[in-house]
């Protein structure tokens, strides 16, 4: 049942992902990623590790990919625009070389380390602890990339903002217009990226 | 006081740096704050000035600490000290160059040296790691801040260009380095470097697993320090960023991979190198031969300056690839160098840019009929990346080749990188004779104002005195590297 229950969602979040990569519509994309984190964080709930699954769930799928979807929506993409992947030989090679290395690499895992506490991950506690003591320090450096982050946000889109201004309303074709949206879309991006980092540490 | 029951000995000791640099950033949010006026601010200097104290103070502050090699936090032997140093040095050298610069910044001029002062204290956490946790988070902590700083002009479509592509990619290279760590924590258990090192020469050697785990890490830093194939971000993102950022990314970013290079090469792999000489050593010559043939059609000085920097990539590579104790001052030398040569290259090219805000190389021509100073200036530096005596860069690559040439196994590298060096030298001549023998396109005259002139005599003069009388630079380099094989 649990290795039923694995493949399904193991599968699930492969073919999810694949997926996302294939849409043409960056809609579907997102909604499609939305679904691989869900799965993803299946995984983690037979893995025992509840919290962090709760967190795939809440900070992925619900804040960031909101956010994303968001995005999409504001800079509305033209037709043209919506293309989806399209296939280069390199990029086959490049991606057998990549399961041929990673088949090698499960093949022999050499002696599989037993997880020391697999009981604790599942709660806040054990997680905070480790997070305040042992990795107090990569904690701390997240803060100041978060602040840093921040700080470099508000200024790229305060001068779009800015420049809006000075450009006016009346020009939403011009140089101004299209520029103003696309300079919000790195920016969004970039907190993205930063966020997700610090998750990513702290779970 | 302490309810956690955790040792912190040495916490504050190793990580001296990284929190003086944390709060020297708090205090440069607060100053821009209160200084500024209206949202459009006028030159940033008050909080330019006190970052560049902020600086100096912190860099002096480094002699005063003793080194800390047991502390289960990280690291402060003299590899790391001499990291944090260069590290600091070449944001010290940004925020002056970044001067000339500023008119050009639309906005964000009070925020620049905090974002700089962030960056430089991921930089210094990367020297002290000693655990993958620390590792990655301190390298988000630099390319994050990076991409931001990439972007910083977002009205120029180059620079939102550099500042995207910088954040597909830098994504890219953390996927591979977080895929290599998960590996390496699985078939390990732990995240510790020494607890790593131990498994990879474990007696029956390390599993397929964990190799696979330490090359997609190497594959991320490859990304870092733009090893072919991984390079392809480079010129675009040099074109596009801001030039002070731009001279950032080539000089500390750079380092930044190396000095984590260093480690997992020198002291996780340790004696099991060996096996990893082909990896790193078909890489370097790649990387040698990209960066040198890619150079010679660009007609763009900051595409072309990435160019080199990847050529010089090719040889931190191949001295990361001999594995002795020689190769590895030799990087650290190597690195010295390049951060004066570049510096010096990339503020001449602030400079010649002002008045069109292009980095053409026509923007060079007939610059000594131009300003006589700056030509020798950009002479000095471009001849030091070529590797011609007595500039700094000769030594660099005599070292490193020097190293290459003990290992019988690399007597191939050694030959293309003799070639690469000799292809190179074409194209740096070639824009030392824009300089000297064309016609300028605007002949009005380049001034240079004081403390641009001091900055511009140090870097010329550094790569001199480092050229004629490299002894105690190499001393330095050398005590540095021994920390490495303690």
């Amino acid at each position: 049942m649990a290795e039923l229950l694995f493949w399904l969602m193991g599968g699930g979040m492969v073919f999810f992902t694949m997926l996302t990569i294939w849409s043409r519509n960056p809609v579907h994309c997102t909604v499609f990623m939305i679904l691989s984190f869900a799965a993803t964080a299946g995984l983690f709930v037979m893995l025992d590790a509840y919290l962090i699954a709760a967190m795939e769930v809440l900070v992925y799928a619900g804040a960031i990919l909101m956010l994303f979807l968001f995005v999409i929506m504001m800079i509305e993409l033209r037709d043209e625009e919506q293309e989806g992947l399209r296939l280069n030989p390199l990029m086959l090679v490049a991606a057998a070389t990549f399961l041929l290395l990673l088949g090698r690499a499960v093949g022999d895992l050499g002696p599989v380390v037993q997880s020391q506490a697999n009981e604790m991950i599942g709660s806040p506690a054990p997680l905070a602890e480790a997070l305040f003591t042992r990795f107090v320090v990569p904690f701390e450096a997240v803060s100041l990339l978060l602040l840093g982050a921040i700080l470099g946000v508000v200024v790229l889109n305060q001068r779009s903002r800015d420049e809006r201004a000075s450009i006016g309303p009346a020009t939403p074709d011009a140089g101004g217009g299209s520029a103003a949206p696309g300079s919000g879309a790195p920016s969004v991006p970039g907190a993205g990226a930063g966020a997700g980092v610090a998750d990513g540490s702290a779970s | 006081m302490n309810p956690l029951n955790i040792d912190t000995t040495g916490l504050m000791d190793v990580f001296a740096v990284e929190v003086q640099l944390g709060l020297l950033g708090l205090v440069l949010i607060a100053v821009d704050l209160i200084t500024r006026k209206g949202r459009h601010s006028g030159p940033a200097t008050m909080v330019r000035l006190i970052c560049g104290l902020g600086l100096i103070a912190i860099l002096a502050a480094t002699w005063l600490a003793d080194p800390v090699t047991d502390s289960s936090w990280g690291t402060l032997d003299s590899f790391a000290v001499f990291f944090k140093r260069f590290f600091l040095s070449a944001s010290l050298l940004t925020l002056f160059l970044s001067g000339p610069y500023e008119d050009r910044l639309m906005a964000g001029r009070g925020e620049f040296p905090a974002l700089l002062v962030f960056t430089t204290c991921g930089m210094c956490m990367l020297a002290s790691v000693t655990d993958f946790v620390s590792l990655f988070v301190g390298l988000e902590l630099v390319t994050v801040i990076l991409f931001l700083m990439a972007a910083w002009r977002p009205r120029l479509p180059r620079s939102l260009e550099a500042g995207i592509k910088f954040v597909i990619i830098g994504a890219l290279a953390a996927t591979f380095m977080v895929y290599g760590i998960a590996f390496v924590y699985g078939t390990t258990g732990s995240f510790d470097l020494s607890a790593v090192a131990a498994a990879v020469n474990a007696p029956g050697g390390p599993s397929t697993g964990l190799k696979f785990g330490l090359l997609m890490i190497l594959v991320g830093l490859c990304f870092k320090i733009g090893a072919v194939p991984f390079h392809v971000w480079l010129p675009d993102v040099y074109q596009g960023a801001p030039t002070p950022v731009t001279a950032f990314l080539s000089v500390a970013s750079k380092s930044a991979g190396v000095v984590l290079f260093m480690r997992l090469v020198y002291t996780v792999l340790g004696p099991a190198a060996a096996d990893w000489v082909p990896v790193l050593g078909g890489l370097a010559a790649l990387t040698l031969i990209m960066g040198g043939l890619g150079a010679i059609p660009q007609t763009d000085l900051k595409r072309f300056l990435a160019y080199s920097g990847i050529a010089h990539a090719g040889f931190l590579l191949m001295a990361l690839a001999t594995h002795s104790q020689d190769s590895a001052s030799a990087i650290l030398f190597y690195t010295v160098t390049y951060l004066f040569a570049n510096i010096g290259a990339f503020l001449v090219i602030v400079i010649v840019s002002r008045t069109n805000d292009s980095s053409h190389m026509d923007r060079v021509n007939g610059l000594a009929d131009r300003s006589p100073f700056l030509a020798f200036v950009l002479t000095c530096s471009l001849l030091s990346l070529g590797g011609v005596p007595p500039f700094a860069g000769f030594f660099a690559k005599f070292m490193v080749l020097r190293a290459a040439v003990a290992d019988p196994h690399l007597i191939w590298l050694v030959a293309v990188s003799l070639v690469m060096v000799v292809t190179s030298l074409y194209y740096y001549l070639c824009v030392i004779k824009r300089i000297y023998m064309r016609n300028a396109e605007d002949t009005g005259v380049l001034e240079v104002f004081g403390g641009t002139k001091v900055l511009l005599l140090f870097c010329a003069l550094a790569v001199l005195a480092i050229g004629i009388y490299p002894g105690p630079l190499e001393t330095v380099a050398r005590n540095a590297a021994s920390s490495l094989f303690g």
